[in-house]
């Protein structure tokens, strides 16, 4: 998995994530292989981390969005939302209520 | 109709964060954050902005698995970058804190307010709008998580950062995050926003009315989110002088503003604003009630009144279970539902209706009947689960609205209503395929009798509790099948026949439950269905090596015996119960640790005479459960057995003063105090320790040198104000504190203070100026 990570120029990004989802499988499967070999985890947080540094990049755009166009951007709920959805991230407060 | 652009640099950064968060979710967050550290300080200290910012989103996620303490430097590390160069860095280190303030609240804000809100308001001069709409926020997810006390002194500077920024910001994503920060300050500082309304409403209600071209929908979905927030804040008194005007137009933008399609952003604001406004006004919403319902009603009734008939397609829906083979039942627990757009619309119209009857109870009577009849075709409807379920939490208030009438005949609609209600949920739990949706219907049930209190006959009771039994042995069934299926097909069925086999034995909790309200409100009547219960299913549930949840489910069933039958009832049962209680309350797993531990209260509280038999052993069995070390699971659990150990020492103290030994029993008790999370115990202990000390017998527990004081002083400092104490105990610590301010443990008390934080020390000095 780690070899599939490290090729450069691969035509199926999907390819890559597929390599640390089977690892992720497996950690939670047997959780104690990682727990015990410090070495392995951060073999492995390593590889996650240098395929996000690899695929990360900046639209021309983000610092200053197109007005009238509806993004979908990252808001603090783990999950996407645009901004025109936030009232689904302020439905905390409406269920105060309820 | 609009299309949504997605940013492609996030789907991988969220991938990497959401594998982080798996693995510190199965591997530990300890282990995980150790190995992680490490590496992201390497990458911090890289030149490349791609490395910091990667190294930076991959702590973010942390704050979820991780005590704040561990946090910490995660956080110190993020202030540090509030003013990188790169924009991109920057919005990194706000979404670490946006992020903390989710998941950490309230102990990140009560910790370090006065660092990060000063930080985030500095912020607000960023130039990069896309950064500076992540720094509004992330201060509006801090802001929402705020205790009340804490608010004050931040409402004047952040209304006068922010505000400035709705009103004049050139950028739409910039202006829509100060308007949700300004509702989230509203939100959180309640009253205290009273003095800051006046100033806001009016600019705000103006966005509202004149806010209706295609590109401001959201902000002024926003605006009436705002409003009615702040509204709901200060109190009707405070905002009724704007009401009319307000509602008036939100009936406007109602009807003429919101387009039909399902997209429109304003409609989900409008439809939670009325359900505040009616919150907020309380009864004096009633007259605008029928400028509202009647067109939820029909758009219900058009929903549910359009749907096909059980007899044609959808007729595999109510296939009888017998002529069903395993995987067809199966199959059916996963059905897709049709969820439509017009279904969630009806779902949202029962939502404010339920709202509406809860809040206004005995001024919804007028349309009871109409309601009724509406909601009841809402439980059977075939096609849709979250109908069915909203409508069955329907019923149980619509017979609290009615029993709160003056109706002259009430009582017997109650009655008429309740066989009604039960008749048709019980209709429908025989046909139900969703687990959850059952669940609903179960604890509707429940809370329908519940509300009525004994109104049945012996032979309706009887039939009743066939039914719950019949029930009951269909979803062990159940159970069973699923776990042959597990062992026979382990690679294809595992995780998801073992979720099925949990949801089952969720159901036989929920079935627990709606046995001891029979228990409670039909007493003796129910002694037949004791005897079985004991005979055919507790003997079952209790042997070795069941599951925890089904040992749960005895222990509830057992405690609801002992609570609402007491000793009088089930004489010859109650050494076997209260044998069963004794054996659990040392388990190792907490919930059936708590659950026992309840049950030994309620043996001190409800069998007197035979409970001095089994003190010395009961007492024996509390005080080790204080030992028993906090296993895999989650940290409130275990905190609900705590605090159900303290408690039960209270009860035996308080219902067999004569009995045990009190001092030694007290000064245990004292030492755990306070409860943490079990509000109503919280609520009788903290109340019972004031009662202790008001009637004179302080130095029982404070000792007669008063080394008590700094712990009650910590006790009282971390309950005020939370959900652990309520008016009347605060009335009395205020008592108890003032009289041990003064004289010769005056010295103590201030001495004790000194060690509180801030905001603990404001809610002493509140209290002695009460």
């Amino acid at each position: 998995m780690q070899k599939i990570c490290g090729v450069k120029n691969i035509e199926d990004e999907g390819l890559k994530q597929m390599a640390i989802q089977v690892i992720c499988c497996f950690a939670e499967r047997e959780p104690k292989v990682f727990e015990d070999d410090t070495k392995l985890l951060r073999d492995y947080l390593e590889m996650i981390l240098a395929y996000m540094i690899e695929i990360c990049e900046t639209p021309d755009d983000w610092e200053v969005p197109e007005e009238g166009k509806r993004w979908r951007y990252l808001v603090f709920t783990n999950c996407v939302l645009s901004s025109q959805d936030i009232w689904k991230f302020s439905l905390k407060r409406q269920t105060i209520l309820v | 109709m609009e299309v949504f652009i997605e940013e492609t640099d996030y789907s991988g950064v969220k991938y990497g964060c959401s594998v982080i968060d798996r693995l510190a979710g199965c591997i530990g967050q300890q282990v995980v954050l150790k190995s992680l550290a490490g590496i992201v300080q390497q990458m911090l200290a890289n030149e490349d902005w791609r490395f910091r910012y990667i190294g930076l989103m991959s702590l973010s996620q942390l704050g979820e698995h991780v005590e704040l303490n561990d946090m910490t430097p995660v956080i110190e590390i993020a202030s540090k970058y509030f003013k990188d160069p790169h924009s991109k860095i920057r919005w990194a280190a706000f979404h670490i804190i946006g992020m903390v303030a989710g998941d950490c609240q309230p102990e990140f804000q009560t910790r370090f307010h006065q660092s990060i809100i000063p930080a985030l308001l500095q912020s607000t001069e960023e130039l990069v709008p896309r950064v500076l709409s992540h720094v509004l926020s992330c201060l509006q997810n801090f802001v929402e998580g705020m205790p009340e006390e804490c608010t004050p002194p931040y409402i004047e500077p952040i209304l006068n950062t922010v505000f400035p920024i709705v009103q004049n910001g050139k950028f739409k994503i910039v202006r829509e995050s100060g308007l949700t920060v300004i509702s989230s300050l509203a939100e959180a500082s309640k009253t205290n926003f009273r003095p800051y309304y006046e100033k806001c409403i009016p600019y705000i209600y103006e966005m509202m009315k004149t806010y209706n071209k295609k590109e401001q929908k959201q902000i002024r979905g926003q605006s009436i989110e705002c409003i009615t927030l702040i509204g709901n804040a200060v109190g009707k008194e405070y905002f009724a002088k704007f009401v009319p005007e307000v509602v008036q137009t939100l009936l406007d933008i109602t009807k003429n503003d919101i387009s039909a399609d399902g997209t429109d952003p304003q409609r989900s604001y409008v439809l939670s604003g009325w359900q505040r406004i009616c919150v907020t006004l309380g009864e004096d919403f009633i007259p605008y009630l029928d400028l509202i319902l009647p067109s939820l009603l029909k758009l219900v009734e058009d929903v549910i009144g359009n749907a096909p008939q059980e007899d044609n397609d959808y007729s595999e829906y109510t296939m009888p279970e017998e002529k069903k083979t395993k995987k067809e039942r199966m199959d059916d627990i996963h059905r897709v539902n049709y969820n439509t757009f017009d279904h969630e619309e009806a779902e949202t119209a029962i939502n404010m209706i339920l709202v509406f009857i809860n809040e206004l109870k005995k001024g919804f009577i007028p349309y009871v009947e109409k309601t009724t009849e509406i909601i009841l075709k809402a439980v059977t409807y075939t096609i849709n689960n979250n109908i069915r379920e909203r409508a069955a939490n329907c019923l149980p208030l619509l017979l609290e609205a009615v029993k709160e009438s003056n109706y002259e005949f009430k009582d017997q609609v109650l009655v008429k209503m309740a066989h009604m209600f039960i008749g048709s949920l019980w209709q429908e739990v025989q046909k139900e395929f969703d687990p959850d949706t059952i669940m609903a219907q179960v604890v509707a049930l429940r809370n329908c009798i519940d509300v009525c209190g004994r109104f049945m006959t012996q032979q309706e009771l009887d039939d009743l509790s066939s039914k719950i039994l019949k029930l009951l042995a269909e979803s062990d069934k159940r159970k069973t099948e699923m776990k042959d299926m597990r062992q026979l097909d382990e690679d294809e069925e595992d995780n998801h026949t073992k979720t099925l086999e949990q949801e089952e034995e969720e159901l036989h909790i929920g079935i627990a439950d709606l046995i001891g309200v029979l228990f409670k409100t039909h007493k003796e009547m129910t002694i037949p269905l004791v005897n079985i219960l004991y005979t055919q299913v507790l003997t079952k549930v209790l042997q070795p090596n069941m599951s925890d949840k089904l040992y749960k489910f005895g222990l509830y069933l057992i405690d609801d015996m002992i609570e609402f039958l007491g000793i009088e009832l089930i004489p010859e049962l109650w050494k076997e119960l209260s044998q069963v209680i004794i054996n659990f309350a040392n388990h190792k797993t907490s919930e059936l640790r708590q659950a026992a531990l309840y049950g030994i209260g309620l043996l001190a509280q409800k069998s007197p005479a035979a409970f001095g038999d089994i003190a010395d052993v009961c007492i024996q069995k509390v005080v080790d459960s204080f030992k028993i070390p906090k296993g895999n699971e989650a940290e409130k659990l275990y905190q609900y057995s705590l605090d159900n150990s303290i408690a039960t020492l209270g009860k035996i103290m308080d219902s067999h003063s004569n009995k045990v030994n009190v001092p030694v029993l007290a000064k245990l008790w004292f030492t755990h105090l306070p409860l943490k999370k079990d509000k109503p115990e919280a609520h009788q202990q903290h109340e019972m320790l004031m009662d202790i000390l008001l009637k004179g017998n302080a130095s029982m527990l404070l000792g007669e040198n008063g080394e008590g004081i700094g712990h009650l002083i910590k006790i009282i400092a971390q309950i005020t104000d939370t959900k652990l104490s309520n008016d009347k105990i605060k009335a009395k610590m205020s008592q108890v504190l003032k009289s041990l301010a003064q004289g010769p443990t005056q010295a103590l008390v201030e001495k004790a203070v000194v060690g509180l934080s801030e905001l603990q020390k404001t809610r002493i000095a509140s209290l002695l100026k009460m």
